[in-house]
């Protein structure tokens, strides 16, 4: 089961000590999204995520995480409670992302696609992704 | 994809691993042993670039994995591949894999300036034979298991634009090395046509004269520069000339083996013209079919082509008058 995630990037960006996704270190496979600057270091100080696992309870019991709602990326936000997405949206707005735009009839695909090209103009959804194992 | 460059280690022990291989910046070196490429320190990081080759941004790195032992003490250990090596800076990214039963067990690493970035983790269960596979186009990097594999990890990031491909390891796992490598593009191949006087279809009789012509032009590919480095490959051109016949006296020995040098024309960057000398030997009982095989030396991209179409040999049938004359019962001529 793969899941999108926010999470703070740690690290200090030496060998043993890389910066990665805070979610690197549970043991879930993963794939983080994190630009450099030109110097190598972190461009933002968190990153979106994919993660994969059978279970996702240490993720979500870590309140670092912002947790994206279990949906597939086509399905529209509106499927899921008014509560939840207010909850996204808040997190979303937290790490300063706009959401301007963003409704019940927005895909799960277009917000995930708005989360990354703030932090990388080129991202696309399409090509982000890990084996689920 | 086209091949770009590949090695496969084959060769006596060394501390370096070849003449077409540079260590990348601030990186410690590979070496060969045992017909394999090896970290040469497997406590530092090491790191060689495919310098014997011009490499598109755009660019993959496989290698066949001879040995992985052991779980390096870290999320950021193991051996592999890597693209976008830097000529000047310690900066590139790897695709590595280790050996883990508890956790992923290969990673995509961003290196820039000597600053390590872990772009993502995933469980590949590398063993020796398997090929592990490293691509970025644009900005998305995958690493597989084997280049038609599922991707183990798709990721985008834009922080190394360019760089040559080349192999890597970041220490420390228990032992490592590879025992080929290949890099590459993500090219179309080229393709060249057949056309000529022969190329277009010719007679028994044209070929024995001599002087018809097979002009082969490329699309997407040029012939070798000209001079000595293409002149070095008109036996080669020639040798892909193959009949699918396989008379006594057909193409393949008289016409394929006798062909002359000095007749094989570099005429332009794409186009090369084969004048065929005359060969008064050749004599085919049946049509022969022949194609044109363009060899990957007398190419700029190194690969071979298979020209289209093949053209055709048309058998001559020779015929003797036979004279009859008849006779009655009487013994007469028969007049008509």
């Amino acid at each position: 089961m793969k899941r999108f995630y926010l999470s703070p990037v740690i690290g200090t960006g030496v060998k043993g000590d890389p910066f990665r996704a805070k979610i690197a270190d549970t043991g879930h496979s993963y794939a983080a999204l994190i630009p450099s600057k030109s110097d190598g270091t972190p461009a933002s100080s968190w990153c979106l995520v994919v993660a994969g696992g059978i279970d996702h309870t240490d993720l979500d019991a870590d309140t670092a995480i912002d947790k994206f709602p279990d949906i597939t990326k086509d399905a529209t936000l509106g499927t899921i409670t008014a509560q939840e997405r207010n909850r996204v949206l808040t997190f979303l707005q937290n790490r300063g992302v706009d959401t301007t735009g963003i409704t019940p009839t927005s895909t799960f695909r277009e917000v995930l696609d708005r989360v990354g090209q703030i932090l990388e103009t080129r991202f696309s959804t399409n090509n982000f992704d890990v084996a689920d194992q | 994809m086209a091949v770009l460059a590949t090695d496969d280690f084959n060769r006596a022990d060394n501390a370096d691993v070849g003449a077409n291989w540079t260590v990348s910046t601030s990186f410690t070196r590979w070496g060969i042993v045992t017909n394999a490429a090896a970290p040469s320190d497997l406590a530092s990081d090491c790191a060689e670039r495919y310098s014997g080759a011009t490499w598109p941004d755009d660019q993959y790195s496989s290698a066949v994995i001879k040995a992985v032992t052991g779980a390096g003490a870290g999320v950021d250990r193991g051996g592999g591949v890597s693209v976008r090596n830097s000529t000047s800076a310690q900066t590139v990214y790897l695709g590595i894999c280790q050996v883990s039963s508890s956790n992923p067990d290969c990673a995509i690493l961003k290196i820039v300036t000597g600053t390590f970035t872990q772009l993502g983790s995933a469980n590949g269960d590398f063993v020796a034979t398997d090929t592990i596979y490293l691509e970025v186009q644009g900005t998305t990097l995958k690493l597989r298991k084997g280049s038609g594999g599922a991707d183990l990890i798709s990721v985008t990031d834009g922080a190394i634009a360019s760089g040559q491909a080349g192999v890597g390891y970041s220490s420390t796992i228990t032992d490592f090395d590879l025992e080929s490598w290949e890099g590459g593009d993500f090219a179309a191949a080229g393709t060249a046509a057949v056309t000529g006087t022969a190329g277009d279809g010719a007679t028994e009789a044209e070929i024995v004269t001599g002087g018809a012509t097979i002009i082969t032009t490329l699309t997407g590919d040029t012939w070798v520069t000209a001079g000595a480095t293409f002149n070095a490959q008109r036996q080669a051109i020639i040798n892909g000339l193959d009949s699918a016949g396989s008379e006594t006296n057909g193409w393949n020995n008289e016409v394929r083996d006798k062909q002359g040098v000095a007749n094989v024309v570099r005429t332009s960057n794409t186009v090369v013209t084969i004048t065929l000398d005359a060969q008064a030997a050749y004599d085919i009982t049946a049509n022969e079919t022949i194609t044109v095989t363009v060899p990957g030396s007398a190419l700029t991209s190194g690969l071979p082509i298979t020209a289209t179409p093949t053209f055709d040999v048309a058998f001559a049938a020779t015929y003797e008058q036979v004279s009859f004359r008849f006779r009655n019962d009487d013994g007469d001529l028969y007049a008509p």
